[in-house]
């Protein structure tokens, strides 16, 4: 699995519609917030899409053995400042790192993390996150 | 705000868990993981009869904990860790306690250590936040 450290994504952009801030915040359970803010949630699903990734792209990067063997482990998210709705960032990043561990409950298991940094249109660094997922593995 | 460490976060409570909202996220985050849509799906993965909230979703709650605190523009810092799952139904609270409080970049910061629990105890998310305290 080291083989896929380093491995970029490809990257692009992506503006944070309002339509899209109003139903991400009905998702969360809460009214839009205060305009123009976004809901700091966008962070998970805008950055893959922006660095140009989707989740099944990432569950064939690291060979998932299947859809059940994929769990959530740890995320990181640093904000320079706010998201704002109608902003265009780019988005960059990509494989981190990958971690085989023996866990207790999970058994055999791939630790992949993945960075990926958002800038504005003038390439001020707007957030950055860092994700981790866990891959079971059978052998 | 008067705020020190060992100060509590106060806690913002949603549910029941709506499985509508799964499938607009899930439209949203184009996540094809049936768990989130198909009751089907989640009994034959031995995973009960409900269906599984996203992660992510999860996490928004944490934040929305967050904001209601300290407003819709202070979050700086936010590193979680998931430990269990939400299902449709479940009932939830976000809660929090501040660990410290500095001053950083010109702001005064709190960071606080986070959770999200659900109804029956079980703790779904624990992490660590930073977040700017209100002038």
């Amino acid at each position: 699995m080291q083989d896929v450290v380093g491995h970029p994504f490809p990257g692009g952009t992506y503006t944070i519609e309002p339509w899209e801030n109003t139903l991400l915040c009905d998702v969360m359970g809460v009214p839009p917030l205060a305009d123009p803010i976004a809901h700091p949630a966008f962070l998970f699903h805008a950055t893959l899409a922006g660095a140009g990734v989707r989740i099944p792209d990432i569950f064939e990067l690291c060979r998932a053995e299947s859809d059940e063997a994929v769990r959530a482990g740890e995320y990181h998210w640093v904000l320079h400042r706010p998201l704002r709705v109608g902003e265009t960032y780019r988005m960059s990043g990509g494989i981190t790192g990958v971690e085989r561990k023996h866990g207790r409950r999970g058994g055999l298991m791939d630790v992949v993390s993945f960075q990926i940094d958002l800038h504005d249109e003038a390439g001020a660094p707007v957030a950055s996150t860092t994700s981790s997922w866990i891959f079971l593995r059978s052998s | 705000m008067d705020v020190a460490a060992g100060t509590p976060l106060p806690p913002w409570s949603h549910g029941p868990v709506d499985p509508e909202k799964m499938k607009i996220f899930a439209a949203i985050a184009r996540d094809p993981n049936p768990i989130h849509w198909d009751r089907a799906a989640v009994a034959e993965r031995g995973l009960g009869d409900r269906l599984i909230n996203q992660g992510p979703t999860n996490l928004g709650y944490l934040v929305n904990m967050l904001l209601a605190w300290t407003g819709p523009e202070s979050l700086r810092d936010l590193r979680v860790r998931f430990t269990s799952n939400v299902f449709d139904g479940d009932m939830v609270v976000a809660a929090g306690v501040v660990t410290a409080v500095r001053d950083a970049g010109g702001e005064r910061l709190a960071d606080c250590e986070v959770w999200l629990d659900r109804s029956d105890g079980t703790r779904a998310i624990s992490g660590t936040a930073t977040v700017a305290l209100p002038a």
